[in-house]
């Protein structure tokens, strides 16, 4: 170690010092001690001061290098967030009630959830796709089929009672079970949606991560 | 930095001012965090050795598992080198 420290050399390690404090003791002390190190071999190199300085950058950057790294030993575990915000909800909510206003309600949740940045592209595939209308489209359904195998049983008595009793057996016990399984994926892919949500750009900065997960 | 340990261990000083040098950083104490993560998911080792003047020098030299890495690193380049050098020369001959 050099016997004389310049004045600047002691007040960018102590910068250093109080900026690294953040950081995981045993890399705190690596990362300082290693920076200690490089100043006295520039020193000992007869390289001016400010160059070195310079070169290194500032403690910072350092720390926010040293921050940005996915650490071997985390100091705490990096917990997924959940960046749903109010429009998310509510996009999630008019796919599944929405079609009960005529349904436009659907088409105002599949336009909230197209131009949600919370989503990827295949997500909001999925969550077109499945289902079209939502739940209250399937309720409205499923009551179409009731109301269709209902009309036929009464035809059946007075028409064609053989052929009718074959379709109508067949669409009260097909009908429910479609309906049922639609119904199961649509929950199944708003809870995914629920949870796959990602915070985006604009939710980044107002409920984001402290400095020391950002970039982790 | 792996591979500019592939050969040989070098002294903490000279590797940063290299990495420097190439213009692969811009500044040299962010090398610093990465030389201490490295040598914490032992991808490299420190040795301490003497200097001809003044206090001992702290080398870094690779680990089995960092030459494994770097091996592992040096395909993956070369493929994606060669990729985009056929992407470009193939764009640059149908303007």
């Amino acid at each position: 170690m050099s016997t004389t420290v310049d004045p600047r050399v002691t007040d960018y390690l102590n910068r250093l010092r109080e900026r690294a404090s953040v950081l995981p003791p045993d890399e705190f002390e690596d990362v300082w001690q290693s920076v200690h190190e490089h100043l006295d071999e520039a020193a000992e190199r007869g390289e001016p001061i400010e160059q070195a300085l310079a070169r290194l950058g500032s403690p910072e950057a350092i720390v926010a290098a040293a921050a940005g790294q996915p650490s071997a030993q985390p100091t705490r575990p990096v917990q997924p967030q959940r960046p749903l915000r109010g429009v998310d909800v509510a996009a999630l909510v008019l796919l599944q009630v929405g079609a009960v206003v005529f349904g436009l309600g659907w088409i105002a949740g599949v336009l909230l959830l197209w131009v949600s940045d919370r989503w990827k592209w295949w997500e909001k595939l999925l969550g077109t796709l499945v289902v079209p209308g939502g739940l209250s489209g399937l309720v409205m359904l499923s009551g179409l089929f009731s109301w269709a195998s209902a009309g036929c049983s009464s035809d059946a008595v007075t028409v064609a009672e053989t052929s009718c009793t074959a379709t109508g057996s067949a669409s009260t016990v097909i009908g429910p079970i479609v309906v049922g399984l639609l119904a199961a994926g649509a929950i199944a892919v708003t809870v995914y949606l629920a949870r796959a949500a990602r915070p985006g750009r604009s939710g980044q900065p107002a409920s984001g991560p402290d400095p020391v997960e950002r970039g982790a | 930095v792996l591979g500019l340990l592939r050969t040989r261990q070098r002294y903490a000083f000279d590797l940063v001012r290299e990495l420097s040098d190439r213009g692969l950083v811009a500044s040299e104490g962010t090398i610093y965090p990465l030389l201490s993560r490295l040598r914490r998911d032992d991808l490299v080792t420190t040795t301490w050795q003497e200097s001809s003047s003044g206090p001992m020098r702290r080398y870094y030299g690779l680990t089995e598992a960092g030459r494994v890495r770097l091996d592992a690193f040096i395909g993956q380049w070369c493929t994606f080198r060669d990729a985009v050098d056929a992407i470009l020369l193939t764009e640059g001959t149908h303007p």
